[in-house]
């Protein structure tokens, strides 16, 4: 198990930039942070944290480049348990390239900015205890994330299914804002909540809004569905439909992946004819399916 | 990716709250979306009176600008506007009775450390953090934007108006007169038109989303109400979150583009996105 706290990242750079000149406090700074967490800050950050925000120690994105630094050696190391503490928001955490999946459980206890854990490919599960910006797992390819708070706009935006990848499992607790699972082609999205125009061009995976019903979801879809309480209302491109048999066993295989998150007690006996799930939550609540309805691509629209 | 905020205090009393200082930490938190340009206006009801204070920017050699202040009376401020309208070397600033605007090229943290941002207190105000797009980097081209058609009246915007033009022309031909290249200022002078036409801002605003094309999120203040306005589609983020008070201050709302600038601020009750379209106003007390 291994925390990084990022203020404790800020007092050292706030430390070097208060005791030295401003022509060696790069060089300093890069000293320090090597011999404290055995990575290198790369040259052209300077230039760009000076242009950017007037000097190295005040700028985000030092701490965004350090923070994933840190974590990729860190799991080239073979730890795969990190936990980060102070985020403040910064933007871009997690955004590593690595070429193969990695076996990582994260925990970020703070908010996250835009674009965590963009194309992310991992085994494990991540977890913000805080709120999530936007483009949340963007472009993800596999892994596990639950948001305890809200998330903003696109929360997996062009999450990935390919040859190789079965794309992102999300559970967002506290709902999400517009465009939740724009362009989507594969993963899950579990929320409680969706804002206009979620499931936007999707084309594979499950949008499973266990919220308030929502607005205009679905526009332009191709394939993949939607899940949401009566009420809903369709983009163009989109088709509300009744739930069958095969829909019961579908939302109990997405509903599978957060069973211990959702505390679900009754899982196993989810059935159409047995369409009520109790849950915790925010609180402990039941959600009766019959109440619900799904959205998929509308075969008679012409484009 | 301009970064956006605004407040407005929920305050019967109207006592001297702290709007600079939560204006400032809302900019400083959304700091890493945007660097060219920082600016807010605040509304303090203890500034209103007769006089008006008429901002312009004026250019000092190749890349320097001052700002000249003219203060004027109702009687003669007509006039007075109607020379800067006449004056092709004119960027102007703003046009000011109970509003305070301060802009600057550069940071929020370096705007605050000129003008001491966070001393300023009043009921209301919006604040702007630039990343320029469609327009130099000037002092002028930076947010927010106010006219000389009624003073008081000031926008900052996230986004394009892409019809920035045709809505120009046509307020042109109205004869409103614009003193920059930025299609953000449209958005203040066909507020401001409107007002002036019908003097309701529900409709002003309205008004504006059914001519406006493009991705945008804007939000608006006059001297008795703020706004937050997205586009039809709401292609461009805008978030309301409310704090309760403490001793310290009265119970606020806050909108921001990102959520960690209401969180920064403590607004996270009542979080709400303003429904594309519909304009979401608060009016003071």
């Amino acid at each position: 198990m291994y925390t990084i706290d990022i203020d404790e990242i800020r007092a050292l750079a706030n430390d070097v930039a208060s005791t030295s000149s401003g022509s060696n406090e790069f060089d300093l700074l890069k000293k320090k942070l090597h011999e404290r967490f055995q990575v290198s800050i790369p040259e052209g950050l300077k230039n760009a944290a000076i242009e950017k925000f007037g000097d190295v120690a005040s700028a985000p994105i030092l701490y965004e480049n350090l923070t994933n630094s840190i974590l990729r050696k860190k799991v080239e190391d073979g730890e795969n348990n990190i936990t980060i503490k102070n985020p403040r928001a910064l933007y871009r955490i997690g955004v590593f390239g690595f070429s193969e999946p990695i076996n990582l459980n994260l925990t970020v206890e703070g908010n996250v900015g835009n674009f965590f854990g963009a194309f992310c490919n991992f085994n494990g599960t991540w977890t913000v205890k805080g709120h999530a910006e936007n483009g949340l797992a963007d472009k993800g390819y596999c892994g596990k994330f639950v948001i305890d708070g809200l998330a903003t706009e696109l929360v997996g935006q062009n999450n990935q299914s390919t040859n190789y990848s079965h794309g992102v499992d999300i559970l967002v607790r506290k709902g999400c804002m517009e465009r939740a699972m724009a362009q989507a082609r594969g993963g899950n999205l579990v929320t409680f909540g969706a804002g206009f125009n979620s499931g936007l061009y999707m084309s594979d995976g499950v949008l499973m809004n266990l919220g308030e019903p929502g607005e205009l979801f679905g526009a332009g879809m191709v394939g993949g569905t939607i899940y949401t309480k009566q009420g809903t209302t369709t983009g163009k491109g989109a088709a509300i439909k009744k739930l069958d048999e095969n829909d019961y066993e579908k939302i109990k295989n997405v509903l599978r992946i957060f069973e211990g998150d959702l505390d679900i007690v009754n899982l196993d006996d989810f059935s159409k004819t047995n369409s009520r799930l109790e849950f915790t939550n925010i609180k402990q609540e039941e959600i009766d399916f019959r109440e619900f309805e799904k959205i998929v691509a509308d075969e008679n629209t012409v484009y | 990716m301009c970064g956006i905020c605004g407040l407005m205090m929920d305050d019967s009393n109207l006592r001297h709250s702290p709007v600079g200082s939560v204006l400032q930490d809302m900019m400083e938190s959304q700091q890493v979306r945007a660097q060219d340009g920082a600016g807010i206006a605040i509304f303090d009801k203890s500034n209103a009176g007769d006089s008006f204070k008429i901002k312009n920017f004026r250019k000092e050699g190749m890349s320097d600008y001052t700002i000249d202040e003219i203060d004027s009376s109702s009687e003669n401020v007509s006039e007075k506007l109607q020379k800067l309208r006449q004056d092709p070397e004119c960027h102007f600033f703003s046009f000011e009775n109970e509003m305070t605007i301060l802009k600057e090229t550069g940071l929020a943290k370096d705007l605050d450390k000129k003008y001491g941002i966070r001393k300023m207190n009043g009921s209301h105000g919006i604040g702007h953090l630039r990343i320029a797009t469609s327009s130099r980097v000037t002092p002028y081209n930076t947010h927010p934007f106010s006219t000389t058609i009624i003073p008081d009246i000031a926008i900052v915007h996230n986004g394009e108006i892409t019809n920035y033009n045709m809505l120009r022309d046509s307020l042109e031909l109205e004869g409103f007169t614009f003193y920059t290249d930025s299609d953000s200022e449209v958005i203040a002078v066909f507020l401001a038109s409107r007002i002036l036409k019908h003097g309701d801002i529900e409709r002003a605003h309205r008004e504006f989303v059914a001519k406006a094309d493009g991705p945008f999120t804007y939000i608006a203040a006059t001297v008795d109400s703020i706004a937050i306005v997205r586009d039809k589609f709401g292609t461009r983020k805008g978030i309301i979150g409310y704090n309760p008070g403490t001793n310290d201050h009265p119970p606020f709302w806050a909108m921001a583009t990102d959520l960690s600038a209401l969180d920064v601020v403590g607004a996270t009750t009542k979080i709400e996105t303003p429904h594309p379209g519909k304009p979401r106003i608060f009016y003071r007390n």
